[in-house]
């Protein structure tokens, strides 16, 4: 009971990152409909970044933290206003390869920036050990879970509650529509990157914390995709539990089956999943009309 | 139509013809003055810091023995291409150093790409010593000009193994986890054989996959296996991350891990975790009284930056060259590939410095199988070592 | 120069060329690539036949990507197939390579088949993101196959030969490929102007507007998956044949987004727009060495340690790029030069 409990913890803290960068996918897919491979990358950018600030510049992780923040919606902004709206009207797999370039432009600007050493992360909010009944978890985990809840009620109540979400939800249904209904569109779009490139900041700084900063952490964001497909991705809250899904999933089948599966797993799921439900467990069915 | 192609045809065929003639000839890189020593390292690349210090070992070396006249009278010349340790440009790499002209080969990358260059170094005979990354596949069969530096990883492993068992009296079982690649296996098999000649209890080894950050399932595997000490095979990063994880649960236990587990950034992200591991070496640690002679001419022939580049990798390419130029130098004015080899094979007892005891290629072309046993003091950043040299 | 071109049936329309001029210089250049050998050093050579296998592959996945609008993430889980079951059956059944690579096309082309039925009710980035699985699974499968695949031990070969000639030497192997390539040109070349590429092409456009004109997207959209997954398994082969010796980690994911690259680099749709972009892209590194060249020595050594960084940013700097500005790619690019040229001085 002990073992299966502690598996399921440090599955669900590893879920809790992929659902943040799941997360970040699906609210630019909600609202612009492109997806965004660069994601895992934008990450360990916004990683790095926090890095140099909390290490080399030593600012203290509660102001660290904020300005990352700021900087990874600056970014997002950026990368929306650079690459992504001018290319608003083409199919789809313009878009997607634009983004693939830009992922590699940022793996390779960040190994030319930072080197291709892997560095440790310290920050306050590391190097506690948390026990909660049988459960051993690090400090560090235990706050990538609560930013994962944090960020995950966060985006629920401003999608419900807040003037601009339901502007981003009425986007998202009706992109027409919702410009003769005076919405600024563009500007949804731009916040729809910014929120996004935050989320996955989060992730990062999460991440870093957890293990080490390095060159390879832009995986992470392939790994995430099958949460997302699974939760929907056009479901942000879906697209967190697929996180958690996949996480516990990868975690239970290298305890209780082995032989390497843990990695694999999450894309075993999706190629079931799309043969199943393509649109995912909590995502709408598209119809298209001609 | 019918014409164009008709001569098109002639065309065709006189070319042909006038291709299968002697072409370029391709120099074997010695000319009167010169002897070309090739490099195919990571200069770039996640595997980058490894290659680039076992560059700055054979340009030390070469520096070396040109300020003392050359090798009878020729000048040694170093030129390295970067792989970026993918193995179809390792095999890229190679066929260009050949086509411009080289001797030799020290720097062979890593096993992947060493086997993609293999053939081509059979053909065209160059006198190699495999240095960046022990593989057996290299010299088993064993091949005229092929040989290797350096213990296998069974041996380096095992040698850990059997001096944790004999002084620090492990309480429990051995464990085992590793990446899943062809350096897995070799990591395997010195967990095989502690299990068959240290009478060990062990649990099933656990595989992981390469570039996995995540080690928590795995530990917690054997941890409720009753996990007593622990073979890393991981190359790097890895060793540092499964450790953090034993520290969750306080299980503080010896673990033993390969020669990359000593380079500095590793020992840095071991240090977090407060653990102490071990390794092992074929070579006298960079820092100690066996490398003395080398980290002089370091200082003499490397920038400052150079010199911080360095590592383990640095000494065992300089060994490895003055292996190479010790076989040059027996064949005299008369430098052939053919003749090199020859005399890597059947030169004894070279001397290297103090880095390693003196070293011969015997049989089965494999020098400094001696190794001793390292303990990493993570937090002090120091490296001890617990053994003398010894084969295993 | 011609100032006009007017076609006046539809056997000149799909005509491969209908331009004498045109296969005088596409006749010239097969001279002078037959010639190549005795104009330059071996290493060119190398080169040559690394650019040769790599625009196979990328006229495969052009076929796919280009030509039917279906996106492949899963360009090195295709490669890997082709190139073990070649080595595969050469090191471990003693089939001989002329045997050995048809072999590795049709079993790549058969697998492919496991992919294209799901992509049946999948578009865009979802059959991207399944290709892509399928990369990760077809990689976890060799190497936990032992017994099948000597897992993580790669496979090696012996010096292969075909039909007489010495393929392991660096001008034998050079001449099969150009031969190869030449053969794999003309049959996409050929294919698309038949029902078979038109339907795809019209996929490609609106699938729903195709299945309504009556074109049956099960079997096209199958079809397009085996013949591209065919053609980029010969590619695969070629690989294992050029090194003699491969493993898994030859078939890095990376490659799947250098494939993508290259077609959209050269032009998409487009066989000679497959082969210049896998040129450039395959180049790129020797043309980023050329260019330090001219830099201060202290420059040179602090850039040549980040050869392949500096050449990641360029490939996705020229991506993006070429995204945004010509979505034509190379082969775009040369159409509107050559066409401003025969207008001149009109406007086009």
């Amino acid at each position: 009971m002990d073992y299966l409990l502690n598996i399921t913890a440090s599955g669900l803290v590893l879920g809790a990152m992929y659902g943040l960068i799941a997360m970040a996918f699906s609210v630019i897919y909600k609202t612009t409909g492109v997806v965004n491979f660069a994601q895992g990358e934008m990450m360990m950018l916004t990683a790095y970044i926090a890095w140099s600030l909390g290490m080399t510049l030593a600012l203290p992780f509660w102001l660290m933290l904020p300005l990352v923040c700021v900087i990874a919606a600056l970014i997002g902004g950026l990368v929306e206003y650079a690459i992504i709206r001018p290319m608003m009207g083409e199919p789809p797999f313009a878009i997607i390869m634009a983004t693939m370039g830009l992922a590699i432009v940022i793996r390779s600007l960040t190994i030319l920036l930072w080197g291709v050493n892997a560095e440790g992360f310290d920050a306050s909010v590391k190097g506690g050990l948390l026990e909660i009944g049988p459960v051993v978890l690090f400090s560090e985990q235990v706050f990538a879970l609560a930013v994962f809840l944090l960020v995950s009620v966060g985006i629920w109540a401003f999608m419900r509650f807040t003037r601009v979400g339901t502007a981003m939800r009425a986007t998202a249904l009706d992109e027409s529509a919702a410009l003769l209904m005076g919405i600024n569109v563009r500007r949804i779009h731009s916040l729809a990157w910014a929120i996004s490139s935050i989320i996955a900041a989060l992730a990062g700084v999460c991440f870093a914390l957890a293990f080490s900063r390095s060159p390879s952490m832009w995986f992470l964001g392939l790994q995430s995709f099958p949460a997302s497909i699974l939760g929907g991705l056009d479901a942000p809250l879906g697209s967190a539990l697929g996180g958690l899904l996949v996480g516990v999933s990868a975690n239970l089948s290298e305890g209780y089956i082995g032989q390497g599966l843990k990695e694999i797993s999450g894309f075993v799921i999706i190629i079931l999943v799309l043969m199943i439900r393509p649109y995912g467990l909590f995502g709408r069915r598209d119809l298209e009309r001609v | 139509m019918k014409r164009t192609m008709h001569s098109l045809g002639i065309m065709a065929a006189a070319a042909m013809v006038w291709a299968t003639g002697p072409a370029w000839a391709s120099g074997q890189g010695v000319t009167d003055t010169e002897i070309v020593i090739g490099n195919v390292l990571p200069m770039s690349g996640a595997a980058a810091i490894t290659g680039r210090a076992a560059h700055l070992g054979t340009v030390v070396a070469a520096a070396e023995i040109n300020a003392a006249g050359g090798i009878n009278g020729r000048k040694i010349k170093v030129v390295t291409e970067d792989d970026g340790y993918v193995p179809a440009r390792s095999f890229q790499s190679l066929k260009k150093m050949l086509a411009d002209g080289m001797f030799a080969l020290i720097g062979t990358s890593g096993n992947a790409g060493l086997a993609a260059m293999l053939p081509v170094l059979e053909e065209e005979k160059v006198p190699t010593i495999v240095t960046l990354s022990p593989s057996l596949a290299a010299v088993n069969p064993v091949r005229p000009n092929i040989f290797m530096l350096g213990a296998s990883y069974e041996d380096m492993l095992f040698a850990q193994l059997k001096y944790i068992k004999e002084n620090r009296s492990p309480k429990g079982k051995l464990g085992l986890l590793r990446q899943d690649d062809d350096f897995g296996n070799q990591v395997e098999l010195a967990f095989k054989r502690a299990e068959a000649e240290l009478k060990v209890e062990t649990i099933p080894p656990i595989r992981f996959k390469r570039g996995q950050s995540d080690f928590s399932a795995e530990v917690l595997k054997l941890r409720s296996s009753g996990i007593g000490w622990l073979i890393s095979g991981g190359p790097v990063v890895e060793t540092p991350a499964m450790m953090k994880e034993l520290m969750k649960y306080q299980l503080n236990i010896p673990v033993t891990s390969v020669p990359t587990g000593m380079l500095a950034p590793v020992v840095k992200l071991a240090a977090a975790t407060g653990m102490n591991y071990f390794s092992a070496d074929y070579v006298s640690t960079l820092d100690s009284e066996g490398t003395a002679h080398f980290r002089k001419l370091a200082t003499q022939y490397l920038s400052a930056a150079e010199q911080a580049d360095m590592s383990r990798y640095s000494v065992t390419a300089y060994v490895s060259s003055l292996l190479m130029f010790n076989a040059i130098k027996t064949c005299g004015k008369n430098v052939t590939r053919d003749c090199v080899s020859e005399k890597l094979a059947s030169n004894k007892n070279v001397d290297t410095t103090g880095i390693t005891p003196p070293l011969s290629f015997g049989k089965d072309h494999i020098a400094a199988k001696a190794i001793r046993v390292i303990e990493v003091m993570s937090t002090e950043n120091k490296l001890v070592e617990r053994t003398p040299f010894a084969e295993y | 120069m011609r100032s006009g071109h007017a076609v006046e049936d539809y056997r000149q329309l799909v005509a491969l060329s209908d331009n004498p001029i045109t296969w005088f210089w596409v006749g010239l250049l097969i001279l002078l690539l037959l010639a190549l050998p005795g104009l330059v050093p071996t290493y060119t050579l190398v080169m040559a036949s690394a650019v040769g296998i790599a625009a196979i592959g990328a006229i495969g996945l052009n076929l796919l990507t280009g030509t039917t609008g279906l996106i492949s993430l899963g360009q090195a889980g295709f490669l890997a197939v082709g190139a073990y079951t070649c080595a595969l059956l050469m090191a471990d059944y003693g089939w001989p390579a002329e045997a050995a690579m048809p072999a590795a096309a049709i079993f790549t082309g058969l697998l492919s088949l496991v992919i294209g039925v799901p992509s049946l009710r999948l578009k865009g980035l979802y059959l991207a993101i399944t290709t892509l699985a399928f990369s990760l699974i077809v990689t976890h499968f060799i190497l936990y196959s032992e017994n099948l695949t000597h897992g993580p031990f790669g496979v090696r070969i012996a010096n292969p030969t075909m039909l007489g000639m010495d393929i392991a030497s660096d001008v034998g192997f050079y001449y099969f490929v150009g031969i190869l390539l030449l053969l794999v040109s003309l049959f996409a070349l050929n294919v698309m102007r038949t029902r078979i590429g038109r339907a795809w092409i019209a996929i490609r456009d609106h699938d729903i507007a195709a299945q309504v004109m009556g074109i049956n997207l099960v079997h096209y959209k199958l079809l397009a998956f085996f013949v591209s997954s065919s053609i980029v398994g010969l590619a695969g082969a070629l690989t294992t044949l050029r090194l003699r010796f491969i493993n898994v980690e030859v078939f890095d994911l990376l490659i799947s987004i250098e494939a993508l690259a290259m077609i959209i680099v050269g032009g998409l749709g487009s066989v000679a727009g497959s082969i210049l972009g896998a040129a450039f892209i395959v180049l790129l590194p020797e043309g980023v060495r050329i260019l330090l060249d001219f830099l201060t020595p202290e420059m040179k050594t602090a850039y040549s340690n980040y050869v392949y960084e500096v050449r990641g940013l360029l490939i996705g700097a020229i991506v993006i790029i070429i995204l945004r500005v010509e979505s034509g790619g190379l082969v775009g690019i040369w159409m509107k030069t050559k066409r401003y040229w025969i207008n001149w001085p009109l406007p086009i």
